[in-house]
């Protein structure tokens, strides 16, 4: 069974999250819609983790001007106050569905305390313009993290969309060699862990890269003093490392 | 740490389990208290958290608008089986319509669950049974979602539910194909006149 009428779907996050926060080009989205309208194939957007409100949209996928067949999201639905997640679907599978058995089912599906709380989360999203601080938050944010990119010779590159980011580390800027292997960790990646918690300061960080994602309430002042640590943990790499952070280095030969 | 703290840890630690640890290697920070984007571990010192927890807390601890929806809630009626309507259920399935622009919801108590209706629905109403995903995405930890992971997490539950296969989606048109091979035919000439 090969060709494209046997693909039921493509699954993908709206932005990659705990795979190194992936932003997608402007016109990946439209080329992906287009394919799967060519095949008949669906397009389920997994907006879990980038969803209602940490880019700055209700969806990731809202910014590429894209509307997918399936969004499914959980986190950012409570916030987590209570455990809910949603599988939202088009028009077309909701009208399958009115004639035909959704074989499937949950003891605590539309749990009335979780929906509650869920109606309650997007209503404060709105009620106090949350999405706008966002914006507003994101672009201090990314104006920090390029200037951490300038500054450090351990930052290989920085990404982010609203108050969703990563630093992706490197040993060396020019040839991009990770701080630590894939799937793995390194002795300097585990210094820089180490000095953010002592300073008290909650990151995830995986393999290479570190995640800067706090709620999005949070203002420039709060902010402020969590990237001064971040930049605190890069000067310790760096030193490290051997680096000097201030040294400018050259781009590298393979520029994107 | 006091020792109502330690205990705290201990208890935590001797008869619980922690996701994707060494369980022996597991130090768990307690956390008392939250306020906003700070929270408190079992020495009373504060936190900032930066990763929202596990990207989620998008409005921070202990909002005082969802305290007080939530205690509603669990005052007026705490469970109806999935079979029924209720107040809450209706007017976020109508909320998610109108900003998502798409037709219905199917609840869940979380994302790996969404994912793996997701693929269920997808299947019924296409009558298709592949599933294609990206190399470096993560759906979720249950079997189905986590085999439609292009993550090293995968492994542990490999070969997984069939018909899922995580790959490249690259979508390069003929434009930025040129452009990239203009620039890399720039970057050999330039290292060349070196």
């Amino acid at each position: 069974m090969e060709g494209p009428h046997t693909i039921a779907a493509i699954m993908v996050e709206g932005i990659t999250g705990s795979n190194g926060l992936l932003v997608p080009p402007d016109d990946y989205y439209p080329k992906l819609r287009a394919l799967c309208d060519k095949y008949g194939i669906l397009l389920i957007d997994d907006e879990v983790m980038a969803g209602f409100g940490r880019t700055g949209k209700w969806l990731a996928t809202q910014h590429f001007g894209i509307k997918p067949d399936i969004v499914t999201c959980a986190k950012g639905l409570t916030s987590g106050y209570m455990p809910l997640g949603a599988v939202i679907v088009s028009d077309k599978i909701a009208k399958y569905f009115e004639t035909n058995m959704l074989w499937g089912g949950l003891t605590y599906s539309g749990h009335p305390v979780c929906c509650a709380a869920a109606v309650a989360n997007l209503r404060i999203y709105e009620e106090e313009k949350v999405f706008e601080n966002v914006e507003k938050q994101g672009r201090y944010l990314s104006s920090r993290l390029e200037a951490l990119k300038k500054k450090y010779a351990c930052v290989g590159d920085v990404r982010y969309k609203g108050l969703f980011s990563v630093l992706e580390l490197v040993k060396d800027k020019v040839t991009r060699e990770p701080l630590a292997p894939f799937n793995g960790t390194s002795p300097e990646m585990g210094k820089l862990a180490a000095h953010l918690k002592s300073k008290h300061l909650y990151a995830f960080s995986r393999f290479n890269m570190l995640w800067v994602c706090p709620p999005l309430i949070i203002n420039e002042e709060e902010l402020r003093q969590g990237l001064d640590i971040v930049e605190e943990a890069l000067q310790v790499v760096d030193t490290a490392l051997g680096k000097s952070s201030v040294a400018q280095p050259r781009e590298p030969v393979a520029a994107r | 740490m006091d020792a109502k703290s330690l205990k705290v840890v201990q208890e935590n630690r001797d008869y619980t389990m922690f996701s994707w640890s060494v369980q022996g290697a597991s130090n768990p920070i307690q956390m008392k208290r939250g306020q906003g984007v700070w929270f408190w571990d079992g020495d009373d010192q504060r936190w900032l958290d930066f990763s929202s927890q596990l990207i989620n807390l998008n409005v921070g601890h202990q909002h005082p608008k969802m305290l007080e929806a939530i205690k509603k809630q669990v005052d007026e009626l705490c469970f109806a089986g999935p079979g029924f309507a209720t107040e809450p259920r209706g007017a976020l399935g109508k909320k998610l319509s109108e900003v998502t622009g798409l037709a219905k919801t199917f609840f869940t108590l979380g994302g790996s669950e969404a994912n793996e209706n997701a693929i269920k629905m997808a299947r019924l109403a296409t009558g298709r049974e592949k599933i294609i995903t990206r190399y470096r995405s993560y759906h979720g930890a249950t079997m189905g979602s986590m085999t439609a992971s292009g993550d090293p997490r995968r492994w542990a539950v490999d070969p997984g539910v069939p018909g899922m296969f995580a790959c490249s989606i690259l979508i390069v048109t003929v434009a930025r194909l040129a452009r990239r091979l203009k620039r890399a035919i720039a970057n050999v000439s330039a290292t060349l006149k070196k």
